[in-house]
């Protein structure tokens, strides 16, 4: 489940947003999440089911970020996605720290979820393995050694 | 023809109030309410009672309000603790209460037929199209007509309503919303049994009462969810007007075969459509 947009397919755009309990100000928070997001400002009172997945994604984070949380944890977001769209998640990813909040995503797509985290953490078999900046780690050859050359082929750029 | 068609929307109004209820408790709960229809049969009589001390007014109001109690009691103590258990199991949990209630209102109003008068107000008769019609019967579809645009309008633009709404297709996703989703759905299954009294009690003058009066309109009601589109609120009025329709027409036409037509009916629906007149959640 997590591993999935999971929006309100039966409810509207605004309506996905409208369910999160104890906002303060929720209009104004609404709005400004409309500006960020113009694409689900346009469809704001299309129901959430007819969104394409990437739109379905905005609006799961834009849904997450509306209680002015100070930290959102993601669980493996490009997971279900079409690998063309892949590069779009990460980009909009990156983005999400303007709203004042810290990202902590799990992710196998190692290299590509690297290229836009300040730190990372590579757990072999549980405990942490190896851990630094984005930049070490991309450049440390135990890194590629534990993970980023093996099991994720698919996706290593 | 105006007349049974007045008829079929009579009878389809008591099924629509009856079976949105039902649709409201599945949508939460997740539960086939079983007891639903000793829900209608304890309205009917409770509101037979105590119109027979204070009118009928007054039996309608306290009829609606014991059941909405009799409902938020129903959740606590029966489907917030089996919520983790196997589906079946509340349901047949739900089947027993059915039992139970019969023989309870049996125990106290007795087994014989009892009938209840409209209210005074409502007993007269409109000529249409040549025929008398009692203006009761249209009380009825107004009612039925009532309770369908309030509980729209209280699911489209209320909170809560979109909580319901919310909660209908995921209650786990809105939980983490921070919606207090037991109390919404103690909220719901009140308002649910609440209308199957509301049913049940102007359902009373039209219907000879016995305690066994839920089975019979419990089945079409099932007949009605299920073809409207399981938890779907808009299949479940324009299924329960047609099944009225066709439980009518049934009646006059092919009385001997009249309690099969609505279940062929949800057959060819299914068939044609196997989720339903409508897709659950729009």
């Amino acid at each position: 489940m997590p591993q999935t947009a999971n929006v309100f397919p039966s409810l509207s755009v605004m309506e996905n947003l409208l369910v999160v309990v104890g906002v303060k100000r929720q209009k104004q928070r609404i709005a400004e999440l409309f500006d960020a997001f113009p694409q689900l400002a346009e469809h704001r009172r299309a129901r959430a089911g007819s969104l394409s997945g990437g739109e379905r994604q905005q609006l799961a984070f834009a849904r997450a970020l509306m209680p002015h949380p100070r930290m959102l944890v993601l669980d493996e977001p490009t997971a279900a996605l079409a690998p063309r769209k892949v590069a779009d998640a990460f980009a909009l990813i990156r983005g999400l720290p303007s709203f004042g909040v810290s990202i902590l995503v799990v992710e196998q797509r190692a290299r590509q979820s690297l290229a836009v985290s300040d730190r990372g953490f590579i757990l072999d078999g549980g405990p942490v393995a190896l851990s630094g900046t984005a930049q070490e780690l991309l450049a440390d050859a135990r890194a590629a050694e534990l993970y980023l050359g093996r099991g994720d082929r698919a996706s290593a750029d | 023809m105006l007349i049974q068609l007045l008829n079929g929307l009579v009878y389809g109004g008591l099924l629509y109030v009856l079976s949105v209820g039902l649709v409201l408790i599945f949508g939460l709960r997740r539960v086939v309410n079983f007891a639903h229809g000793s829900l209608y049969m304890l309205g009917a009589y409770i509101g037979y009672t105590v119109a027979s001390l204070g009118g009928f007014w007054l039996g309608l109001v306290v009829s609606v309000f014991a059941l909405t109690v009799l409902g938020a009691l129903l959740d606590r103590f029966v489907f917030r603790p089996l919520q983790d258990e196997d589906p079946i199991v509340t349901m047949l949990v739900t089947f027993g209460l059915l039992l139970v209630l019969e023989d309870a209102v049996r125990t106290v109003w007795g087994k014989d037929f009892l009938t209840m008068a409209p209210p005074p107000s409502l007993s007269g008769v409109l000529l249409l199209t040549g025929t008398n019609f009692p203006v009761y019967r249209l009380a009825v579809i107004g009612i039925a007509i009532l309770v369908a645009i309030g509980l729209s309008l209280w699911l489209r633009l209320s909170r809560v309503g979109l909580y319901v709404r919310a909660s209908s297709v995921d209650p786990v996703t809105t939980g983490m919303q921070g919606v207090d989703t037991e109390r919404l759905s103690a909220t719901v299954v009140a308002i649910g049994a609440g209308l199957a009294g509301l049913s049940g009690t102007i359902s009373a003058p039209l219907v000879a009462l016995a305690p066994s009066m839920g089975g019979s309109i419990l089945i079409d009601s099932f007949v009605v969810v299920v073809t409207g589109g399981l938890g779907s609120f808009t299949g479940a009025f324009i299924a329960a007007m047609l099944i009225g329709q066709v439980h009518n027409w049934g009646v006059v036409f092919v009385p001997s075969a009249a309690p099969m037509i609505p279940l062929v009916l949800m057959v060819l629906v299914l068939i044609w459509r196997p989720s339903g007149l409508v897709r659950a959640g729009a």
